[in-house]
C-alpha cells in the first residue's frame, strides 16, 4: 500500500481505530460546537474529562494532549492581549506599574478563549492521531462528498513531502551555484525568483502530465466510483453519535440554566 | 432566475478542468513550503500564499479560493488543528481578489502587481483580525501576536492595533507573494501557458 504521505495517524489496534471516521467526526463537530456555546470556560474544560477515558481505550494517551506544548506560547500572549487591553473591559482587578490595568473580565474572556482552543485542539488531535486519511474521505463520499475533492485532499498530503524534497534540491543546486541565501533583506528576496522559478515549471509541467494520466483512467466520467478503502456504518456507530449528540445538547442547555 | 443560476453552475463546472483540479495539489503543497523557502532565507515573513496566488493566475479566482480554502482544510486534517479551517477564509478571499483581477486583465504591468500586492495585505489584516478576534480572542499563534501586543502597550486602540500590525507583516509577505508566481508564469513556455485558461490574460 502506498504511504499516507503527512499524516498524525497511529496505527494501532484499539477500538477508537476501528470505528467510523464519520462517528469520531460527529463527536469532533460536537465538541467544536459546544466550545463555542457553552456559557463559561469550566464547562468547556470539564469535556476534557471525556477525552482521557477514550484517549486511554485509542492508547495514545500521550500523543494527545501534546499539542499544549505548541499552544503555550499563545497562551500566553492571548493573557496578556485580553488581560490588559481587552476592548470592552469594565471591571478592574488591580493596577500594574507603568500605568496597566489588569481587567477582571479580560482574564475571564482569556480563559474562556484558551480552554475553547485547548480544547478543540485536543479533541482534533485525538482524531487525527486515530483516523486514517484515507478512511475518513472514503467514508465522507460515501455521504455525498464529490469524489473529485476527495482526490485533491489524499493527493495533496501524498505530495507535499515529495514536493518539499524536490524544494530542498532546488535550494541545495542554486547554493551550490553561487546563489547569495545570505546577505542584506533586498538580496535575499532577489534570491526568491532562482528558488521558486525553477518549482513553478516544474509544476506546471506535472500537472498537465497528471490530468493526461488521470483521464486516462477515465477520472471525469460519471460512473459510480470504488474506492480501495472500506468503511461501513454499523449499529455500534449508530449508539455513540446518537449519546454524542443527546449528551451535547443536554450539556448545552445545563451549561445555560445553572 | 433559475435559469440564470443553473448557468451560473454551469460556468463554475467549466473552471474545474481536470488539469485544474490537478494543479489544486500542487497548489496547496507550494502554500505549505513557502515556509521552507522562508526559513533557508532566514526572511521573517510566510509566504503561505504563494501557491493561491499562482493557482489564481493560472485557473482563476474560483479555483484559486477553493484550493485556497483546501490548503487550511488539509492543515486541520495533516496536523489535527480545527482552528486552522476558520483560518481559510483569509486563502478563500486572497484568490478571489487576485484571480477576479486576473480575469478582469489588470495584472498586464509591474505597478498594477505591485497594487494588488498591497491590497492583499489589507485584505488579509482585515480578515485574519476579524476571524482571530471571533475565533481565538485576538491571537494566531504567530510572531504577529507579538506586535499586536506591543502595539497595545504603545497606547493604541484594539482594532488599530490588531489591523495595524497584521498590515506590517503582511504587506512584504504578499507583495513576494504576488510577484513571484507573475514573473514566473509571465516566461511560462507557450506549449504549456495555453493549457491554462487565465495565462493569456496577464501576458
Amino acid at each position: 500500500m502506498a504511504s499516507i504521505g503527512l499524516s498524525s495517524y497511529v496505527e494501532k489496534d484499539s477500538f477508537f481505530h476501528t470505528i467510523n471516521p464519520l462517528t469520531k467526526l460527529v463527536i469532533l463537530l460536537c465538541v467544536i460546537i459546544m466550545s463555542f456555546t457553552l456559557s463559561g470556560f469550566v464547562y468547556i474544560l470539564l469535556l476534557l474529562l471525556i477525552i482521557i477515558p477514550i484517549a486511554i481505550k485509542s492508547k495514545v494517551l500521550s500523543l494527545t494532549f501534546k499539542p499544549i506544548f505548541k499552544l503555550s506560547f499563545m497562551f500566553i500572549l492571548l493573557f496578556i492581549i485580553q488581560g490588559l487591553f481587552h476592548p470592552y473591559a469594565t471591571k478592574k482587578l488591580m493596577d500594574l506599574p507603568f500605568g496597566f490595568t489588569l481587567w477582571e473580565d479580560g482574564l475571564l474572556y482569556a480563559a474562556y478563549i484558551a480552554s475553547r482552543l485547548f480544547v478543540m485542539m485536543v479533541f482534533g488531535y485525538w482524531f487525527v492521531l486515530t483516523t486514517h486519511p484515507g478512511d475518513l474521505v472514503s467514508s465522507l463520499t460515501k455521504i455525498g462528498l464529490p469524489h473529485a475533492l476527495g482526490y485533491i485532499i489524499l493527493t495533496t498530503l501524498q505530495i507535499i513531502p515529495r514536493i518539499s524534497g524536490q524544494m530542498q534540491t532546488i535550494i541545495d543546486a542554486q547554493r551550490s551555484r553561487g546563489l547569495e541565501t545570505e546577505g542584506n533583506l533586498f538580496q535575499r528576496i532577489k534570491s526568491f525568483m532562482p528558488l521558486l522559478g525553477p518549482l513553478f515549471m516544474g509544476s506546471v509541467q506535472q500537472s498537465v502530465e497528471k490530468s493526461m494520466a488521470l483521464e486516462a483512467r477515465a477520472f471525469s466520467s460519471k460512473g459510480k466510483k470504488t474506492s480501495y478503502r472500506k468503511t461501513n456504518i454499523t449499529n455500534m456507530d449508530k449508539i455513540i453519535m446518537t449519546i454524542t449528540i443527546i449528551f451535547s445538547i443536554t450539556w448545552g442547555v445545563l451549561s445555560w440554566i445553572l | 432566475m433559475a435559469k440564470k443560476n443553473s448557468s451560473f453552475m454551469d460556468k463554475l463546472k467549466s473552471e474545474f478542468t481536470t488539469t485544474a483540479l490537478v494543479l489544486i495539489p500542487i497548489g496547496i503543497a507550494i502554500n505549505q513550503i513557502g515556509r521552507l523557502i522562508s526559513t533557508a532565507l532566514a526572511l521573517p515573513v510566510f509566504l503561505d500564499t504563494i501557491g493561491t496566488v499562482f493557482m489564481a493566475m493560472l485557473a482563476g479566482p474560483w479555483v484559486a479560493g477553493i484550493g485556497g480554502f483546501l490548503t487550511n482544510v488539509v492543515t486541520a486534517i495533516a496536523y489535527g488543528r480545527p482552528t486552522s479551517v476558520f483560518f481559510g477564509t483569509v486563502q478563500l478571499f486572497i484568490g478571489l481578489v487576485v484571480g477576479f483581477f486576473v480575469w478582469k486583465g489588470w495584472l498586464k504591468k509591474p505597478l498594477p502587481v505591485l497594487g494588488t500586492g498591497v491590497l492583499l495585505a489589507v485584505t488579509a489584516a482585515f480578515v485574519s483580525s476579524l476571524i482571530s478576534t471571533l475565533v481565538a480572542g485576538g491571537v494566531s499563534g504567530s510572531g504577529v501576536d507579538v506586535l499586536v501586543a506591543v502595539f497595545l502597550a504603545a497606547g493604541q486602540k484594539y482594532w488599530t492595533s490588531m489591523v495595524g500590525a497584521r498590515i506590517i507583516t503582511e504587506s512584504i509577505d504578499k507583495i513576494i507573494a504576488v510577484f513571484v508566481p507573475w514573473l514566473s508564469i509571465k516566461r511560462l513556455p507557450e506549449k504549456y501557458a495555453r493549457l491554462f485558461k487565465y495565462t493569456n490574460k496577464i501576458r
